[in-house]
């Protein structure tokens, strides 16, 4: 028995779409009215969710700069391959190849998401050049070491949470609306999420996290978002504090390339040994 | 890793303007690793060393095709080791030509190959033979020359090896290196049952699919032995005195199956093999002993279990308990014939990846027990600190592998530089 995997397994995470996968078109429907919060903040996040229809695949390169309170800085950097689930019941699948710190360079995972049932995921470990189904359970762990949780970066499925509209106010220079979110899920860190979406193009401009004991935990910061073939919108810059620890995470995100050509063929334990 | 477009490169080379077609992506990436043993027990022979530095290398150079279809792997590992001759060693872990098309994956060269789901034991995994002289863990392994062909179904792949080369096993110097469990093996004297020798016909069929919490493999091999049986030579080192030993590598039969159900925050796993091969009988067996052939069933099985995130601390405390068994138990000429392995794994998730392994092996016939410690950190961005301890507890009266293993308890530091 070697240590390895389990180095390795520290690194895991489930991720399907970190990224608020919002599109550019406003709201045509109308939401539910102010005096049914529950059915109005569903619908912004239904909204948000199908304004991402459609986008097929997904390739793309992630930086990781982790900064803790004495402003020490680590690296880290990802590659990322998204595969959309046709069916709507169902999870995205994902490949995550980890490139930077180089002793964990060539290890990777995949993950077949799912709503209701858990996650299916397996994690490549090059030094042994072995496959290892692994627990999908872990929730509320640190991802790499950083500020981001294992959830954080899960597939964001609306099943997978109840939402409550509190309001709506002025982001930036956009209005938001600011909903309630609480997970459906066991294992979570969190009891709630408050996350403010903004009504001109239903994307994430912030969401604030509370801990199990509903105490202010961490607060992270959407930006530099871009648009793609017109409909599909990716951020490129995410900020992460952690208000308890006084850490920081920022991912920086490169170019998303889109309708890649990856197939299902892609997203298996045959490909997960290949992943580069 | 760096990971560079090679075209600007391939052009300056051939002095041409290099057309499209011959685009690829060159990954380039590999460690440097210093290492101190301490022995703290005298050798059994007369000149064996109780410190040992070490330096290894592995690097990994692999050209790939814009396309995905091909690709060339080299993964060269050399070690200089200043006292053992025989652990200096070269390997080419990989050496591979990689074709993609549809559902067929055909790799031609040296590679690598793991099967199986267990921690303490691999009892299905057979590929390649382990270099002994790396570590004593048998989690090092020797490239393997192969043609393989996997074929990629939504019903779980298969696929056919054909082995033509066999790797014999290495054994530590026989006059300074440690570990040393009271003989001295010759590799030059190696025998095999197969009558061509190290050119083989080995070949291995596997299957693998995963149907809901369920990861299912079938596996089955036909070839010379990875594990030698080691034969009395009535000799002796004129070095040191010891027994000198001799491999013989028998022909082999085996069929395997493993299994892992994925539960929540349990892992449980299970290992099973049978295997059909000539030995030769007896305790100190020679060249001149009768040979038997033998059926062996054999398992392994258990679970792992993790606390995440315990006490929201971030850290992870992980279990694993796996039980080891063979038919023939105290008779099986290996130490598992009935045992218990418990690991506990404790995880920092911090940025520096810090983890410590704390494992313990029990004979339940022989009462003997050995103990174990890995612990890593990652220091700066690219370099990493790994200790290993190995330590054998209690000796059982009638345990001849313990009693062996007893001075030969270790201490291993390594640090390593990656890029």
């Amino acid at each position: 028995m070697t240590i390895f995997f389990q180095t390795t397994r520290q690194t895991a995470l489930a991720l399907a779409a970190l990224t608020p996968l919002l599109l550019a078109t406003p709201a045509q429907a109308e939401l539910p009215g102010t005096d049914q919060p529950e059915a109005r903040g569903l619908a912004i996040a239904k909204k948000s969710d199908a304004m991402n229809l459609g986008f097929t695949n997904t390739q793309t390169d992630m930086e990781m700069i982790l900064t803790n309170a004495n402003g020490d800085v680590s690296e880290r950097r990802l590659g990322f391959n998204t595969l959309e689930n046709k069916n709507p019941d169902d999870g995205d699948w994902s490949m995550m190849i980890f490139n930077e710190p180089a002793d964990v360079a060539g290890t990777a995972m995949l993950t077949h998401a799912h709503i209701l049932d858990p996650d299916e995921q397996w994690m490549f470990l090059p030094a042994l050049k072995r496959v290892k189904r692994i627990s999908s359970v872990n929730k509320s762990g640190p991802f790499m070491g950083s500020e981001f949780a294992f959830e954080d970066f899960s597939s964001q499925e609306v099943g997978k949470f109840s939402y409550k509209w509190l309001r709506d106010e002025a982001c930036g220079e956009l209005t938001c609306h600011v909903t309630e979110r609480r997970p459906l899920y066991k294992h979570s860190g969190y009891t709630r999420t408050i996350s403010y979406t903004d009504t001109t193009d239903y994307q994430l401009r912030k969401v604030v996290y509370y801990d199990r004991k509903n105490a202010l935990l961490k607060t992270l910061i959407f930006s530099d978002y871009q648009i793609y073939l017109d409909k599909y919108w990716r951020a490129h810059n995410l900020y992460m504090e952690n208000h308890v620890t006084k850490k920081t995470t920022t991912l920086r995100w490169d170019e998303y390339e889109f309708q890649t050509g990856l197939t299902q063929a892609d997203f298996n334990q045959d490909s997960l040994k290949r992943a580069r | 890793m760096s990971r560079a477009r090679l075209l600007p490169v391939l052009a300056a080379l051939l002095g041409v303007s290099a057309p499209t077609a011959w685009a690829m992506d060159i990954d380039f990436d590999g460690n440097v690793e210093l290492e101190a043993r301490h022995y703290p027990k005298l050798g059994r022979g007369d000149d064996m060393e109780q410190d040992f530095t070490s330096i290894s290398s592995e690097v990994e150079l692999g050209l790939y095709s814009r396309s995905g279809r091909h690709a060339i792997i080299l993964k060269p590992f050399g070690r200089y080791d200043e006292h053992d001759h025989e652990r200096s060693h070269m390997d080419l872990r990989e050496a591979k030509y990689r074709y993609l098309r549809g559902p067929f994956e055909l790799t031609l060269g040296a590679d690598k190959e793991f099967w199986g789901v267990t921690e303490f034991l691999h009892l299905v995994d057979i590929v390649n033979q382990t270099d002994n002289v790396e570590s004593t863990d048998g989690e090092a392994k020797l490239g393997q020359p192969m043609v393989k062909l996997a074929y990629s179904t939504r019903f779980g792949t298969w696929t056919g090896y054909s082995l033509p080369f066999f790797r014999i096993r290495q054994y530590v110097d026989p006059i300074t290196g440690r570990p040393n469990y009271g003989f001295v093996v010759d590799d030059n004297t190696s025998l095999f049952e197969s009558g061509e020798g190290r050119r083989t016909e080995d070949y291995a069929l596997r299957y693998k699919h995963s149907i809901g919490v369920f990861d299912i493999g079938l596996s089955g091999f036909k070839g010379t032995s990875r594990e030698p049986q080691l034969l009395a030579t009535g000799d002796v080192s004129a070095n040191n005195g010891l027994p000198k030993l001799q491999a013989y590598y028998a022909y082999l039969t085996q069929t395997g199956i493993d299994v892992q159900a994925t539960l929540g925050s349990w892992l449980w796993k299970l290992e099973a093999s049978q295997s059909t091969q000539n030995r030769f009988t007896g305790a100190l067996a020679t060249l001149a002993s009768p040979v038997e052939e033998v059926d062996a069933a054999r398992a392994t099985g258990g679970f792992e279990y993790t606390f995440y995130n315990l006490f929201n601390s971030g850290t992870d405390v992980g279990l694993v308990a796996e039980y080891m068994w063979d038919e023939r138990e105290a008779d099986a000429p290996h130490a598992f014939g009935n045992d218990i392995g418990i690991g506990f794994r404790w995880t920092a998730n911090d940025t520096q990846s810090t983890a410590v392994l704390l494992g313990g092996f029990h004979d339940l016939d022989t009462k003997s027990s050995g103990l174990s410690l890995e612990a890593e950190r990652r220091l700066g961005q690219s370099y990493k600190a790994i200790l290993e301890a190995r330590f054998q507890d209690k000796v059982g009266d009638a345990d001849t592998l313990a009693q062996a293993n007893a001075d030969e308890d270790f201490i291993r530091l390594r640090l390593a530089y990656f890029f």
